[in-house]
């Protein structure tokens, strides 16, 4: 049921309907976005948008194995204490001194997040964070800010840092080098420069008594670690899960592949030092850190793009947006890193990513070819990770960050974030235009 | 049976803007558990216990659930945590009152106040319904006392 390029027909109306709807409810944040999804993508099979063979074929099982394998690798390794060893490390590294901490934990915070994903790396780093400020007596605030920032910015550098990219990955069949190797520089440059307005804002301002400093210095790192044996494991397996990212071309297998062995792997050398008996737990145990609510929303939300790219909807508005951008590549790529990022900043990256793919895709035709689109997919991928830096909702790990501050007597006010992050975002996506144009035409 | 008949009425209480370091001296000298907490006009703001005197004294984040999976790097000083304690003693009861806390009303029915022991694990207030004025204390040991040994059983019950 797919229309000419150009042209809207009734036949769209009931898809873009269902979509937007669906959309909304997901913003609206009343009903479970998984729900949301789901919901949606059955209506969407129930009226005939699309029948099941096609629903499936629009399920991206790549993306959901490369998510599912990373959240059993990390539910593991971040029983082994792990986290905390390095931020205690990392921190009596900089003679607890505030300003250098300041610099080090988001340092450490981003190069996590760009290896796992950006929720769990600030779930384990900032309580960690929070008992450092309170036995320094320092304001909170500043590192939360910070850690929040560095988490977006980390996710931005790798293919598995943040969904956005994964769905990107994925879709177009970027490989974790094309990642690396077209994002990590900018992401690189962003992170001096944030780290460097952290410093100006904050860090030279903040002082700890000399006691207190001593006590950060007396804390025995070591007792963070809660099993050595599986702190060893998971380091092993996590080096060589990236190995196999690196790797995947030439091994002609894809990302997803990679981390469910890994995963597979990891839960293997974990149960096989306790008795038989015990396996199944374990492995019960390993598989309950998945994040089903997350793996479920994107099977409906595949399905539901799948819906409205069948009926040419994504079709048409690719169509307006090459009239709107004259065609002119450059125009698009900056037209969708600035649109990206403040859309990103203000509702869900995820379902918004996965609706441009398909619509980046039927660009490519017209702007030569697979090949020549490529710097819209780093615009689309700087924006929409990035953008989640400009307000408090903009991404989960930042609603993360502001739950367990709240709950622990911080609070991080929405309007007081978006006074400093917004503007800090700007500058950040500007640094990606002058980038995308330098290094993509 | 209602929870009016085996509460403990008029019990002990501070109020809202006495220090923490006045709870916590009759925390300790009673062993309570929990201390009612009330306004000027006998209301009861909350209850502040044992383990809130106690969570004063670690880092937040280390007791708002299953964030750090343990404090076991910090220093070993006692003393550090009696100056904590000093820091704060002279606080109002009323910035560390858990407002939250269950309550009952005079004639709620005790097996609703076994329900609330069951899931919260500490003594209830018992409140004047309307006015919400603190009129006793329930304890699980009021409820399993009348349970296992009621005054009024029959012979070999």
């Amino acid at each position: 049921m797919t229309s000419a390029a150009g042209t809207a027909t009734s036949a769209m109306l009931f898809p873009a309907a269902l979509f937007v709807l669906a959309y909304a409810a997901i913003m609206s944040e009343r009903v479970n976005r998984a729900l949301v999804a789901l919901l949606g993508a059955g209506l969407a099979i129930l009226a005939g948008m699309l029948n099941q063979e096609q629903a499936i074929a629009a399920v991206d099982f790549n993306t959901l194995a490369l998510l599912t394998g990373m959240m059993i690798i990390v539910g593991i390794a971040r029983k082994s204490g792990l986290f905390g060893y390095v931020a205690i490390r990392a921190a009596q590294i900089m003679r607890a001194r505030p300003a250098g901490i300041l610099i080090a934990l988001p340092v450490i915070t981003a190069i996590l997040s760009a290896l796992l994903d950006n929720v769990t790396t600030v779930l384990l780093i900032v309580p960690v964070t929070m008992v450092i400020c309170s036995e320094l007596k320092v304001r909170r605030y500043p590192f939360l800010f910070a850690e929040i920032f560095a988490s977006n910015i980390g996710g931005t550098a790798t293919l598995i840092g943040d969904p956005p990219n994964i769905l990107i990955g994925s879709a177009v069949g970027l490989t974790f080098n094309d990642f690396v190797f077209a994002l990590t520089p900018v992401v690189l440059v962003i992170l001096v420069v944030q780290t460097a307005l952290n410093h100006v804002i904050w860090g030279r301002h903040l002082h700890a008594a000399g006691a207190d400093r001593q006590r950060v210095m007396a804390m025995n790192a070591d007792s963070a670690i809660e099993d050595k044996r599986l702190l060893w494991l998971s380091l092993a397996v996590m080096a060589a899960t990236i190995l196999g990212f690196v790797l995947a071309r030439p091994l002609a297998v894809e990302a997803g592949t990679v981390a469910l062995i890994g995963a597979a792997a990891l839960m293997l050398l974990e149960t096989i030092a306790h008795p038989r008996e015990h396996h199944a737990e374990l492995v019960t145990s390993a598989l309950n850190q998945v994040e089903w609510v997350t793996i479920f929303f994107f099977i409906g939300l595949f399905v539901l793009v799948g819906a409205i790219e069948q009926a040419g909807v994504l079709r048409f508005l690719s169509h307006q947006l090459l009239t709107a951008t004259g065609g002119d590549l450059h125009t698009t790529a900056l037209g969708i890193l600035w649109g990206s990022a403040i859309l990103s900043a203000l509702v869900d990256n995820i379902p918004f990513v996965a609706s441009m793919i398909p619509l980046i895709q039927e660009l490519a035709p017209a702007m030569g070819g697979d090949e020549a689109i490529r710097p819209l997919w780093w615009a689309l991928a700087l924006g929409a990770c990035l953008g989640g830096n400009g307000t408090l909702i903009g991404a989960s790990a930042n609603l993360i960050v502001a739950g367990i501050a709240e709950r622990a007597g911080e609070r991080i006010g929405f309007m007081a974030f978006l006074r400093l992050a917004f503007p800090l975002m700007l500058l950040q996506i500007a640094i990606c235009n002058v980038y995308v144009v330098w290094r993509f035409f | 049976m209602s929870c009016a008949d085996i509460m403990t009425p008029n019990p002990r209480y501070v109020r809202e803007d006495d220090t923490i370091g006045e709870a916590a001296r009759e925390i300790i000298e009673h062993t309570y558990i929990n201390l009612p907490v009330v306004d000027a006009e006998g209301r009861l703001v909350g209850l502040f216990g044992i383990y809130d005197l106690l969570a004063l004294l670690v880092p937040r984040v280390a007791v708002i659930g299953n964030l750090l999976p343990n404090l076991r790097f910090m220093s070993d000083d006692d003393s550090e945590l009696h100056r904590k304690y000093l820091s704060l003693k002279d606080n109002p009861v009323r910035r560390a009152v858990n407002r939250e806390a269950a309550r009952v009303y005079a004639d709620t029915p005790l097996i609703e106040a076994i329900r609330l022991f069951c899931l919260n694990h500490t003594t209830i207030p018992v409140v004047e319904r309307g006015s919400d004025r603190l009129v006793g204390m329930i304890s699980y040991w009021d409820a399993a006392r009348h349970i296992v040994a009621p005054k009024n059983a029959a012979p070999g019950g």
